[in-house]
């Protein structure tokens, strides 16, 4: 056998993922973003979102929140324009990366859930109808494999791949804390939980032990629903300011990463669009955890 | 049918397991098979013998992912079958893809005998790991799909010249890490 043809056979035995990446079609704009990338996107998602709620850059001036003025508007995650979301099956999902083309080889596309043929902007439309979007109008909704909840879905739109990410019910009703974990699956899923500061600038301390990072998902579900008054709202902005609010980024055994925000002083806990209130177990249980961890104020203030 | 759903009837000893196979992969295994034999005879016998291949196979095995396990069987069957007719003529885009390999290990190289294929497929893997996505893609469907770059510039939307030019420099970077893994003495 020459030497190209022994080339030519050893190609065959590469590694299925390489033929199964290869068998996809590019798409016309063919950015390639892994999966990890999220990490990114999602940080900005949730940062602003967090925005809205803790009014980051300027803690001296009052904050609405839209459920306290009953305005039922979702909060922009881009300064530049309106959030990119879209409602599915009772609950709204934000564009991760705020709209940003994936690579389809990335992720094991399912079935077909339906198609956004809504203007959720249009004045006729129901708040938080199914299939409205503010982004993607026409484009198609996937199953991702790696999450039969639904927890993340994928839209097709002009050859492009975009992943959203349930943040919120669609109509603003509650969404606690143990139903938004039993969605992203957190307590079979996760491997790994670090501590970074608030704008994810920083590794601060990194969690591997099975045993923490099942107490942390306890606690987290046993977090409550609470109506925060304006206070709250400061105490937060100031503890943030202060650099007391810790980035959470839980890794995921499918390489993504679920991302949370986390003011051990107030126990409280953002996940998604919302906040909640932690019980006063995770001070006895991890608290210390944080007491030592250096903190880093906001760069803009 | 989902894979899965194949695989369970080959473990169950149903036949339809073979029907659904070839209703999903027929083409598939044609391309590939066709890509290497260029004779739509031979390609039809090979695809055939992928699938009976396939249902010796399963069970035991248990492809993770069916459409590679049954293209890397269509490979295998056809690279044999290319064997067999290598003393006529041969196919003229297979002789293109293999006179282009012969930059990675040029005739006049020697190998380390005692390397078998899979270590050689080892080193490969281990540079298709490190290289950017969209080479390796192109890469691959060169080199293992057997394409033409005609197909490939169709397939992912770029210039035939880009294709060209891709697959060189990556040619090139495999002979380099064959040499410093020690392959190519």
């Amino acid at each position: 056998m020459n030497n190209e043809e022994k080339v030519f056979k050893a190609i065959g035995n590469i590694d299925d993922k390489f033929i199964e990446e290869a068998n996809v079609k590019k798409s016309r704009r063919g950015n390639q973003y892994k999966w990890g990338a999220m990490a990114a996107g999602l940080i900005i998602v949730i940062g602003v979102s967090t925005y809205t709620h803790f009014n980051v850059l300027s803690p001296d001036i009052p904050v609405e929140d839209s459920k306290t003025t009953g305005e039922n508007i979702p909060p922009i995650s881009s300064p530049m324009g309106m959030r990119k979301f879209l409602n599915y099956n009772g609950y709204r999902y934000a564009l991760v990366e705020d709209g940003r083309v994936f690579d389809v080889t990335e992720m094991a596309i399912g079935n077909q859930l339906g198609i956004l043929e809504v203007d959720a902007l249009h004045e006729d439309v129901v708040f938080g109808q199914d299939f409205s979007a503010t982004f993607a109008l026409g484009g198609i909704l996937y199953q991702l494999a790696d999450y039969p909840s639904g927890f993340r879905i994928a839209v097709e739109f002009e050859d492009d791949y975009y992943i959203a990410e349930i943040v919120s019910k669609a109509d603003d009703s509650i969404l606690t804390p143990m139903e938004y974990l039993h969605l992203a699956d957190l307590s079979a899923n996760t491997v790994q939980i670090d501590v970074l500061t608030h704008f994810g600038n920083e590794l601060l301390l990194e969690i591997t032990d099975a045993e923490t990072i099942s107490l942390f998902i306890e606690l987290f579900n046993q977090a409550g629903v609470v109506q925060f008054t304006e206070e709250d709202y400061l105490n937060r902005a100031k503890a943030q300011s202060e650099g007391k609010s810790y980035l959470l980024q839980l890794h995921q055994d499918n390489q993504a990463a679920i991302y949370m925000y986390v003011i051990p002083q107030l126990l409280s806990i953002s996940m998604g669009d919302n906040t909640y209130q932690l019980p006063d177990e995770f001070d006895n249980s991890v608290g210390e955890l944080f007491s030592n961890l250096k903190m880093v104020t906001p760069p803009m203030q | 049918m989902e894979d899965h759903e194949i695989i369970k009837l080959y473990f169950l000893r149903d036949e339809v397991a073979i029907n659904e196979t070839s209703s999903k992969y027929h083409n598939y295994c044609y391309k590939i098979a066709f890509n290497i034999l260029s004779n739509r005879e031979d390609s039809e016998e090979c695809v055939n013998d992928t699938f009976l291949g396939a249902w010796k196979a399963i069970p035991p095995h248990k492809p993770d992912k069916l459409s590679s396990f049954l293209g890397k069987i269509t490979r295998n069957i056809a690279l044999d079958r290319f064997d067999y007719n290598h003393a006529g003529k041969r196919s003229f885009s297979f002789n293109g893809i293999l006179d282009e390999l012969k930059e990675v290990i040029p005739s006049s190289e020697n190998v380390e005998a005692y390397l078998e294929e899979r270590e050689l497929s080892n080193l490969i893997n281990l540079f298709l790991g490190k290289m950017d996505v969209e080479s390796r893609k192109i890469f691959v469907r060169r080199y293992w799909f057997g394409d033409s770059i005609v197909d490939i510039s169709k397939f992912y939307q770029i210039t035939e010249s880009k294709v060209k030019s891709n697959l060189f420099r990556t040619r090139n970077k495999l002979r380099l890490h064959l040499e410093k893994e020690g392959y190519i003495i």
